[in-house]
């Protein structure tokens, strides 16, 4: 049985790649000057550049969850997060409210620094294979609640970081 | 502009990276299991969708075979 951890492994990996094609093309494209090549490379791009965003669209399907989700007033949750200060080796245990291939959003007690470099693993609460991998806080403010919301974007080659562990108990 | 020998090292590059992709998508769409923790009701529009990017996987590496084709029989030093 697949789990939502491979689903998002294997999504990431798609749109790594996808995304990789993208940049490479946007690259040769500043350099080419013969225009039958460039014409060439500019229909590829439009072709990437469709199928990163079908990687996002079909990876939403995988996951059985509607864009929409972000919309509800009251979050609901898709499981519980472990973070890893990487500078200092604090954990902080926290809730996921929403994920994507880019990153993911997080309910917590705490404020995140913008910018922190972070070691995770996600548990789905459907999926009992954790999700393990390095994350930056873009963004993280206070709710009405008291509690804090914060968006964090993955880290690139996110491979390497396979099996690193998050809390030193575990 | 960029040198032909700089082009087909980029072209050769990209041919790699969806030679990848290719071997990515073909290895799941070829697992039996692989829709099995998709929802029931998504995995027919899930399945049609691996199977357009398969094919449009396969198109785009043709293209890029094509165009590594004409930039080495091409008679220009600089592209």
């Amino acid at each position: 049985m697949f789990t939502k951890a491979d689903y998002l492994n294997y999504g990431c990996l798609l749109q790594e790649k996808e995304q990789a094609m993208v940049v490479g093309l946007q690259q040769l494209l500043e350099q080419v000057t013969d225009e039958a090549v460039a014409g060439q490379l500019r229909a590829l791009l439009r072709e990437k550049q469709a199928a990163a965003e079908e990687v996002i669209r079909l990876f939403g399907k995988m996951f059985g969850m509607a864009p929409e989700l972000r919309r509800y007033k009251r979050d609901p949750a898709l499981g519980e997060v472990k973070l890893r200060n990487l500078q200092c080796g604090d954990t902080i245990t926290c809730r996921c409210l929403d994920i994507s291939l880019g990153g993911l959003c997080l309910q917590l007690s705490a404020e995140l620094p913008q910018g922190l470099l972070l070691a995770m693993e996600v548990r789905f609460y459907e999926s009992r294979r954790p999700v393990v991998r390095r994350a930056r806080v873009r963004w993280c403010h206070r709710t009405e609640d008291g509690q804090y919301k914060a968006g964090l974007q993955f880290e690139a080659s996110q491979a390497t970081h396979a099996g690193e562990t998050i809390c030193e108990d575990e | 502009m960029i040198a032909k020998k700089d082009l087909l090292q980029a072209v050769q590059a990209l041919l790699q990276l969806e030679d990848d992709m290719l071997s990515l998508c073909q290895r799941q769409s070829d697992n039996p299991a692989f829709l099995s923790g998709i929802p029931l009701q998504n995995r027919p529009e899930v399945h049609a969708g691996f199977v357009a990017f398969l094919a449009r996987s396969q198109q785009n590496k043709q293209t890029l075979k094509n165009l590594l084709g004409a930039i080495l029989s091409g008679g220009s030093d600089v592209y």
